[in-house]
């Protein structure tokens, strides 16, 4: 894995989700995985420890859901870019979570090779 | 005419009005049997009615006046009623009330909190259907394009699983009792084409 990849925290509370997307994304060598966690206040939390270059949000999660943390992610660290990944329609939730703050908004489902090729297009 | 003519003719038109508003919400509310589930149309009731009262006395102490009944106050009645901004302002009131009784929706204010509770329950189901269904899915879809062929299958077992307890969850609906009868499974069109 390259040292100048992306740093990412996955936010996911479905573990099972989260560990096959961690692999997909370390195997493109383009982004390094520095943090998982499975509710929204945890996400706040560590976004503020680590200030990673990006942030893959799911919005349905427990004690705070995406939507809710979106902003504070902002405030804990500006310079990180949150990607929503969620399994909610793109139709249904897009505008919301673009609106609070969010760069891109992948619906679950996504083939992985897309799902790098977004993220990265996301990074530029 | 006078400017307290005015102002009493308003009045009446409000205190009917507002008691007729009252009225519908309160036959509204008993007929949906909502007396304690939905405050928010029993407090707007309850408002209407007692504004309905306030601006009805209005009226029963001018024409009170006119039959020479509680004079005192009657005179001190029309001589507020006679100042301009006060009838004026009455008048708009009367038109106000007017018009919202003529939007024939008040009885949406009957129906609001079984809406709400309504719209609740059906997020609810579609949290579940998305928890249970949809992410297990995209799951089993990552992990079949990631080449994890058993990690697919068994999301895919555990989904189906979840799935059909969902449908029978609402097939034989636990909140209002609902029984499967004969013919109740009939389809539109064959299963499998959307």
């Amino acid at each position: 894995m390259s040292e100048s990849a992306y740093t990412v925290i996955l936010a996911d509370d479905m573990v099972p989700y989260r560990r096959l997307v961690r692999t997909v994304l370390e195997k493109s060598g383009s982004f390094r995985v520095v943090g998982e966690v499975g509710d929204g206040a945890e996400v706040i939390e560590l976004t503020k420890a680590v200030k990673p270059d990006l942030v893959l949000l799911d919005l349905g999660m427990p004690e705070m859901d995406g939507l809710e943390v979106l902003s504070q992610i902002s405030a804990a660290s500006p310079a990180t870019k949150v990607v929503i990944l969620s399994g909610f329609s793109e139709e249904c939730m897009a505008a919301r979570g673009l609106s609070l703050g969010a760069v891109r908004y992948l619906e679950k489902g996504i083939h992985p090779k897309a799902l790098v090729q977004e993220l990265l297009a996301a990074m530029r | 005419m006078e400017f307290w003519m005015i102002g009493a003719l308003a009045n009446t038109a409000i205190t009917a009005t507002y008691l007729a508003i009252a009225l519908i919400i309160f036959r509204g509310i008993g007929a949906a049997g909502q007396w304690r589930a939905n405050p928010l149309a029993l407090a707007t009731g309850c408002i209407f009615f007692t504004c309905s009262v306030s601006h009805g006395l209005r009226v029963a102490h001018l024409l009170l006046l006119l039959l020479g009944v509680e004079a005192e106050i009657g005179a001190a009645t029309r001589q507020v009623f006679s100042a301009w901004h006060i009838s004026a302002w009455d008048s708009l009131t009367a038109a106000m009330a007017l018009w919202y009784f003529s939007q024939r929706r008040i009885s949406a204010l009957v129906r609001g909190a079984q809406i709400f509770e309504d719209v609740r329950v059906r997020q609810g189901e579609a949290f579940e259907i998305h928890d249970n269904v949809v992410q297990r899915l995209a799951n089993a879809k990552m992990a079949l394009d990631s080449g994890e062929t058993q990690e697919c299958l068994r999301e895919v077992e555990t989904t189906l699983a979840a799935s059909r307890k969902i449908i029978s969850d609402l097939m034989g609906d636990k909140r209002t009792g609902h029984v499967v009868r004969p013919g109740d499974l009939r389809r539109q069109s064959p299963a499998g084409r959307s």
